[in-house]
């Protein structure tokens, strides 16, 4: 069962197309994420999910019903805005209750609902305070609540958590993903932050320029990016042009600058193609004769519970890698080190 | 620099400045309050003896009575409509395309810069033609067109401030358009709606030259203090004055303090 | 900005069916402004439009014939009478807007440099007396400025004068009574202007070795010129159209336009001079406002990026 499907979706601005033609299906309980950088057409494809924006051409179902022309207040969405759009004239409890009045529910049906909804955010007690007097984390929560008690076909957040800070903003995360799944809710996530789209999501839609660039698990798409847009968009990466040395089967031998690297992927002898080695999944040591790959440590950065270090290998090529810190014996600029590439770590982008 | 100290002899010559103009904004009023309380056939300052003779010759007046009700009523009938129709042009050019915008803006307060004597003489013109001189038709339209450039302004300004996601999110929660005018736009608005409202019924009430044209036995009170004054100021004429004064001043407490009473309350975000 | 705010919404091009709709969907938005303008059309825009019309009438002997004559603006041009009123009201104006600007001016920088509660009472005391009619605020002054009002009393009182001073009927009273109408009108723009400038500039032009008076003339004036210009633009058309006040304090010694305008056409119902004055002072009104325009855009501050 789909809980929302999107077929050939395209919206134009004048001359400027924002969306390109999206096809998506959202499962029923399923949690995806549209997920690409600032002007990629996210947004506006959520704002067209919601009915504040007609597409150009194109079909969007909601809850099995065509909903392309329909407007907001006809379509069973609940949404959770940016800035949380509480009402700040009414108090959390008339704002989570005012879906159900617009549905015309009796008034203390209302009020019990509400609190429930108040309830299952934790925020029961609060619900004759005003929007104005309450903490950014809670207006979050009753934004959520809100959206929440009209039962929606589908759930859509724009880039809820952009206005919390760090630590709020990593337990909204586990909040909202437990919830979530306890209530078997669908939901469409918007964020340009590539952490919170893999922490969450069942699965996630990568879009550029209007275009989903990919589709797919939050490992899938780390793990095994369909292109470079996507590699560098999700996290660091050392990406390097290689060539095909020698191919048999599914395995490949390619030669990347100075490297040697097996590789897997049915390629052809000569080829020319691009490599994907994740840094963390580089190993750093002590420089010794027997190593495979010998290097110098160009440059090293602190963060805390690792070290990025930057190596040059032989052949000029620079690597970044990414070690947990181990307290002490720290490389410094200059050392010689060692390196282990694991089998399985580099990844032909494409394949 | 705002911020340097308060002793420097700059500032203490701008605060003297400062209460020298409160003073004279403030000090002809409060002299007219005190002399209106005189018990004396004539004004003087300070009144040798104070009493609310003039008080109660003023309030049982039948023409003085008959002006202030002439007044309220043209001003009670001018307010609602002058909300009503300024709201819709303000909201119609928040929400309109942004091309053309500022000349429609402009128009619409432009009857605040025209010279009223202008806008008297031309309508007193109209109004002849049409025969309704002398009546409410004539006079509550020239109000109106004097009292929406300030609801435009005020519920404009409101608008401006107002966060449109506001409404989106009472749509994506299934209000229809009009619906989340009416339980969202509005109340948060209202600020503006009073202020807008507080304006138009000052100026209505105060108007006198466009009345002065199109009046021939309709008599509001501006009408009937300056024919008054033909022949003296008599303490009647200060009592008047004293009551729009006391009036006023009250509305002026509310319009400042309602800025005040949701900011400092439960609006806070 | 959301999407469907887009300044780029409006851009023209092949629109496809869709965004023909949203297209309308925003210009029916106008509509809402039809009210007002259809009252508009019929209060002002058509009376103007007659009142330009009537202005090339011809009026002998009290008959009034439609036409293209050009008898009225001759008869402003040479009778001498009018153009020496106009005159007297341009100075009138330009006195009243000097005196005002001049008052308002520090009381604008006083309210900048006020803390929040002096700055609440600042207003009040500014916006009370715009609440107030301006008929009674008149009366007021006629009790303090008469023959025998407070002021000349007082004087003859404590012996310092004989005979009263001439306060009022003249343009001492006018200017008085006007400047105490107008002050908030003068302070509101000034003030919204100084608040706009970033303290940190004043301060960095002291730091360069600029004495406090030095800073106000090179800093803060050009940057509050916009407020400034807006101000003298306020007033100076505000006291163009003044009628109420000038024959209230001014008896029949101060003449402006406006009083002129009201003669003839009420008095010797001589419309079509009537109209013609009135043009003249729109004219005179509409060059104020575009010269000041030019003058806006000539002294505006760069914003930002």
């Amino acid at each position: 069962m789909t809980a929302v499907a999107l077929d050939g979706v395209v919206k134009r601005y004048g001359g400027v197309t924002a969306v390109d033609g999206i096809d998506l299906q959202v499962g029923k309980g399923e949690f995806l994420t549209l997920l690409g950088p600032s002007g990629c057409g996210k947004s506006t494809t959520l704002q067209m999910i919601a009915g504040f924006v007609l597409p150009s051409a194109g079909r969007i179902r909601i809850g099995g019903r065509d909903s392309t022309r329909l407007p907001p207040h006809r379509r069973n969405v609940g949404m959770v805005f940016q800035n949380y759009a509480l009402f700040p004239h009414m108090t959390l409890a008339d704002n989570v209750a005012f879906g159900l009045r617009m549905r015309g529910v009796a008034k203390a049906e209302r009020r019990r609902r509400a609190g429930e909804a108040l309830a299952v955010v934790q925020l029961t007690g609060l619900a004759d305070r005003y929007p104005g007097q309450i903490s950014g984390g809670q207006q979050q929560r009753v934004a959520l609540a809100r959206a929440l008690v009209i039962q929606p076909d589908v759930l859509l957040l724009d880039e809820p958590f952009g206005a919390l800070d760090k630590q709020l903003r990593d337990r909204m995360r586990i909040e909202l993903r437990d919830l979530q799944r306890q209530l078997g809710i669908s939901l469409i996530f918007v964020t340009h932050d590539q952490e919170e789209a893999l922490s969450m999501s069942d699965r996630i839609a990568v879009l550029s320029e209007g275009r989903i660039r990919q589709l797919g698990t939050p490992d899938g798409i780390y793990r095994r990016p369909a292109n470079r847009f996507v590699a560098e968009f999700m996290g660091h990466s050392n990406i390097l042009p290689a060539r095909v040395v020698e191919a048999s089967g599914d395995r490949a031998l390619v030669r990347a600058g100075g490297l040697l690297l097996a590789v897997s992927g049915r390629l052809s002898a000569g080829g020319d193609i691009e490599l994907m080695i994740r840094p963390e999944r580089i190993g750093i040591g002590p420089a010794d004769a027997g190593a495979a790959i010998r290097g110098r440590v160009a440059g090293m950065q602190y963060l805390g519970a690792s070290l990025h270090y930057r190596v040059v290998v032989e052949g000029g090529t620079e690597l970044s890698v990414v070690t947990p810190d181990p307290g002490e014996g720290r490389r410094v600029p200059g050392d010689p080190v060692a390196l282990a590439i694991p089998d399985g770590a580099p990844f032909v982008i494409g394949s | 620099m705002p911020e340097r100290g308060f002793a420097t002899p700059g500032f203490l010559a701008l605060a003297l400045f400062g209460s020298l103009a409160t003073a004279f904004l403030v000090l002809p009023l409060a002299i007219l309050c005190v002399q209106s309380f005189t018990a004396e056939s004539y004004l003087s300052f300070p009144p040798p003896s104070f009493g609310l003779r003039w008080y109660r010759t003023v309030l049982a007046d039948p023409e003085w009575r008959q002006a202030a009700q002439s007044s309220l009523t043209i001003a009670a009938i001018v307010t609602p409509l002058s909300l009503v129709v300024g709201t819709l042009a303000a909201l119609g050019l928040d929400r309109g395309p942004m091309r053309g915008r500022n000349v429609i803006y402009g128009i619409l307060i432009s009857p605040m810069i025209l010279p009223h004597i202008v806008l008297g003489l031309g309508l007193f013109r109209i109004a002849l033609d049409l025969e309704i001189d002398d009546s409410l038709w004539s006079i509550v339209p020239a109000h109106l067109t004097i009292t929406i450039p300030f609801v435009v302004i005020s519920v404009g300004a409101s608008l401006q401030s107002f966060d449109v996601g506001l409404e989106k999110a009472a749509q994506s929660l299934g209000a229809n358009r009009f619906r989340a005018l009416w339980h969202i736009t509005l109340p948060i608005i209202r600020p503006g709606l009073v202020g807008g409202g507080i304006f138009a019924f000052i100026m209505s009430f105060d108007e006198f030259i466009i009345t002065y044209f199109l009046a021939v036995q309709t008599r509001t009170l501006p009408l009937e203090i300056f024919d008054s004054l033909r022949y003296q100021v008599s303490p009647s004429i200060a009592a008047v004055s004293a009551l729009t004064i006391a009036a006023s001043a009250a509305l002026t407490v509310a319009l400042i303090l309602r800025g005040q009473v949701m900011a400092g309350g439960r609006i806070v975000q | 900005m959301s999407p469907d705010r887009h300044p780029r919404a409006e851009a023209p091009d092949a629109a496809p069916p869709v965004r023909a709709w949203a297209r309308i969907g925003r210009l029916r938005a106008w509509g809402l402004v039809l009210p007002a303008g259809v009252l508009y059309a019929v209060t002002f825009g058509i009376p103007l439009a007659m009142l330009l019309g009537a202005s090339f009438a011809r009026f002998q002997g009290g008959v009034t014939t439609p036409g293209f004559f050009l008898d009225n603006y001759v008869k402003i041009a040479t009778d001498g009478v009018t153009l020496a009123v106009f005159r007297n009201t341009v100075s009138l104006s330009l006195l009243i807007t000097a005196v005002g600007l001049a008052c308002a001016l520090p009381v604008a920088m006083l309210m900048r440099r006020a803390g929040p509660g002096l700055r609440l009472v600042a207003m009040f005391v500014l916006v009370s007396p715009l609440l107030t009619s301006i008929i009674v605020r008149n009366v007021a002054w006629m009790l303090i400025l008469g023959r025998s009002g407070m002021i000349n009393s007082w004087l003859i009182d404590a012996g310092l004068i004989s005979a009263p001073l001439p306060l009022m009927y003249n343009r001492l009273g006018v200017v008085i009574a006007v400047v105490h109408v107008y002050l908030p009108f003068a302070v509101l723009p000034i003030y919204a202007a100084l608040r706009a400038i970033d303290p940190a500039r004043e301060r960095a032009a002291a730091s360069l070795g600029a004495a406090p008076w030095r800073v106000f003339v090179h800093v803060t004036l050009p940057l509050a010129a916009p407020g400034l210009i807006a101000a003298f633009t306020l007033l100076f058309i505000l006291s163009m159209g003044l009628y109420l006040t000038p024959v209230i304090l001014g008896g029949n010694f101060v003449v402006t336009l406006p009083m002129m305008i009201t003669d003839a056409a009420r008095n010797q119902y001589n419309w079509p001079y009537a109209s013609a004055m009135s043009v003249l002072l729109l004219a005179s009104i509409v060059a104020v406002v575009a010269v000041s325009a030019v003058l806006g855009r000539l002294f505006a501050v760069p914003r930002d990026a």
